[in-house]
């Protein structure tokens, strides 16, 4: 290895790269996008929970159960309003958001003891509406289960006659668990800015110097390909690398920003986490350019290269993905699996937890091992007359 | 110094070189002329060491382009017929990328450009990014380049190609100083006048062959005609006649 000219060309990589300003915007959209998105996602969960706390409950037939109406306005945080004619209708067009029907013979069922009917009406679909009903589906049993009470009491019963069960929830995930499931995505967002980072850079010194004819000239002076081809990739992967960090940084401010104790959700980054969070990062950020280069040596023009860089892109990330939505369980094997295993050990240090060292190392050796073998490609494809000479 | 001897490639079924050969000596100019696609840039891309010719041999001042590659690089100076420069990086940070490839030292890199430009008259445009440049300006700025380790041998694809006359006349200058100070100097070109105004050697190349070898001089008595023209169009065949 020449290492007076591998810095040479990390030199002249880094110049070009940061004078390239349609790169480094799209590069910077990648970096803030992520943390954006999740923040935005995040602080509309926990508007809706507090929203959650105060519910209006349209009720049809408030007449026909004056106690039940009463004592619901009596909860705290609810407020009662007459619900529209055909309040199914309103729910079914979305127009409201939960309706309470009280059957015309409530009063008459009531007091004679027979369960009477109370219709309840919403619309399960509508995710943001989640904590409403369930709210207000509670308030409706707590109702019964009181009043049913009531009645076993007035007969000489104890009320436990009628609870043949007692249910204790012990809810074992820890409040950062928690948190982790729902920024989930969040470490996919992080090394999709590794990727996103770099791009540009990596297409340029590959497909770029050959479109432009610069290699053919480039090649001419007494230059080792190893040198070339490892100050093109090092000068990538210095994008790459600070790119993924300031995402996952930015990250971390946004998280500090949004209310997510509303959310019952205790989410603190201290600093070996991000410490750690950046060292499993960094291998991913090496492999990255290493990989886009080598699918952009293919491509004899920068547009060619474009839908390539967008597969590589998706593979990458498409066991992550998968495994996101079925929700696959930790397993060795993910380690094995570049990205992928660097999703993984993100999202258990996010979530408080500290990995094994030979997970990090072994995460960390096969992804480097595998940038080596794509920059060994690279240089061989160098060697080849027809990449040269630009046929 | 240059030798090429025999050289032969194919693309495929197609047949760039054909045995050629020739030598290009210090001091010295040789014009490797012929119509388009007879072989030349292929011969001179052989020479920079980016091809492998099938057969046959390239030194340059000794070193053997195939087995000592680096070290014949480093004794020549070619413009390629694509300049390539780096449109983000000004004209003198193109020249500073490859001399530091040679390995250069900062100071005497400083120099070497500095003298580089003046003597091109390129002082308006040094710091300008090479994006916007104009032919001639890219032409320039790729010959600087191509100069700034002090090559002994020069090797230029079709330098005149696309200019304007008062260009073209500036680089007739340039090259006939590169001669004065001992260099040899190899430029290809289709066009006879060019060739034979500068040329102390002429190689009429024609379907990968050397058909012709000499001075001015002994082209005509080998074609038997006095105008040079008429005597490359004889030599290389009725579609050279064409190319012209």
């Amino acid at each position: 290895m020449n290492w007076r000219q591998l810095l040479v060309f990390v030199r002249k990589e880094l110049t070009d790269h940061r004078r390239d300003r349609r790169a480094l915007l799209s590069a910077s959209v990648g970096v803030v996008i992520g943390p954006l998105l999740i923040s935005f996602m995040l602080t509309q969960i926990a508007k809706d929970q507090i929203a959650a706390e105060d519910i209006t409950i349209s009720i049809a037939g408030a007449a026909y159960a004056p106690t039940l109406v009463t004592w619901l306005e009596q909860q705290a945080g609810v407020t009662v309003e007459d619900a529209p004619a055909e309040a199914e209708a309103a729910v079914r067009a979305g127009t409201l958001d939960l309706a309470v029907v009280i059957d015309e013979d409530f009063q008459q069922d009531f007091s004679e003891s027979r369960p009477a009917l109370v219709k309840f009406i919403y619309d399960g679909s509508e995710n943001n509406l989640r904590a409403k009903i369930s709210r207000t589906r509670q308030l409706l049993s707590g109702y019964s289960a009181t009043t049913g009470a009531l009645r076993l009491m007035a007969r000489g019963v104890s009320p436990q006659a009628a609870q043949t069960l007692e249910v204790q929830e012990v809810e074992v995930s820890s409040a950062q668990q928690r948190a982790a499931k729902i920024l989930g995505i969040l470490p996919m967002m992080i090394l999709l800015s590794a990727f996103g980072a770099s791009m540009g850079a990596a297409a340029d010194a590959t497909a770029g110097e050959r479109e432009r004819g610069s290699l053919e000239a480039l090649l001419m002076n007494p230059v080792a390909l190893s040198a070339v081809v490892g100050g093109k990739w090092l000068g990538a992967a210095v994008l790459s690398a600070l790119g993924s960090t300031a995402c996952l940084l930015l990250s971390a401010l946004a998280m500090q920003a949004i209310p997510l104790q509303d959310l019952g959700i205790r989410f603190q980054l201290e600093a070996w986490q991000l410490g750690l969070g950046v060292l499993i990062l960094l291998p991913a950020a090496f492999l990255a350019p290493a990989l886009q280069m080598l699918v952009c040596s293919f491509s004899k023009t920068l547009k060619e290269a474009q839908p390539h860089l967008g597969f590589l892109t998706m593979l990458a990330m498409a066991p992550g993905m998968i495994a996101a939505i079925y929700g696959a369980e930790n397993a060795d094997w993910m380690l094995a699996a570049p990205f992928f295993s660097q999703t993984k050990l993100l999202s258990s240090v996010l979530a408080g937890e500290r990995p094994e060292v030979w997970q990090v190392v072994l995460s960390a050796a096969l992804s480097l091992a595998a940038a080596a073998v794509c920059l060994q490609v690279i240089a061989r494809l160098m060697r080849s007359e027809n990449l040269v000479i630009n046929r | 110094m240059i030798e090429a001897t025999n050289l032969s490639k194919r693309f495929g079924e197609t047949v760039a070189l054909d045995g050629l050969s020739f030598t290009s000596r210090n001091g010295r100019i040789v014009g490797l002329l012929g119509p388009n696609g007879a072989g030349k840039t292929t011969a001179l891309r052989i020479l920079y060491g980016l091809l492998k010719a099938d057969s046959g041999a390239v030194t340059i001042d000794g070193s053997d382009v195939e087995s000592n590659k680096l070290e014949a690089r480093r004794k020549i100076g070619a413009l390629p017929d694509i300049q390539g420069l780096y449109p983000r990086l000004t004209a003198r940070e193109n020249i500073y990328y490859f001399g530091r490839l040679h390995g250069i030292d900062e100071k005497t890199l400083k120099r070497r450009t500095g003298k580089l430009i003046e003597q091109f008259d390129m002082g308006s445009i040094a710091d300008r990014s090479a994006q916007g440049f104009s032919h001639g300006e890219r032409m320039k700025t790729s010959l600087a380049r191509a100069l700034v380790h002090d090559p002994p041998n020069v090797l230029l694809d079709e330098p005149t190609n696309g200019l304007d006359v008062p260009s073209v006349r500036a680089l007739r200058q340039v090259i006939s100083n590169l001669r004065s100070d001992g260099r040899s100097v190899i430029f290809s070109s289709h066009v006879m006048q060019e060739v034979a105004a500068l040329c102390d050697d002429i190689v009429i190349v024609a379907r990968g062959k050397a058909v012709a070898v000499g001075s001015p001089d002994d082209i005509r008595r080998q074609a038997g005609c006095e105008d040079l023209e008429e005597a490359f169009v004889r030599l290389a065949g009725p579609e050279a006649g064409s190319a012209l």
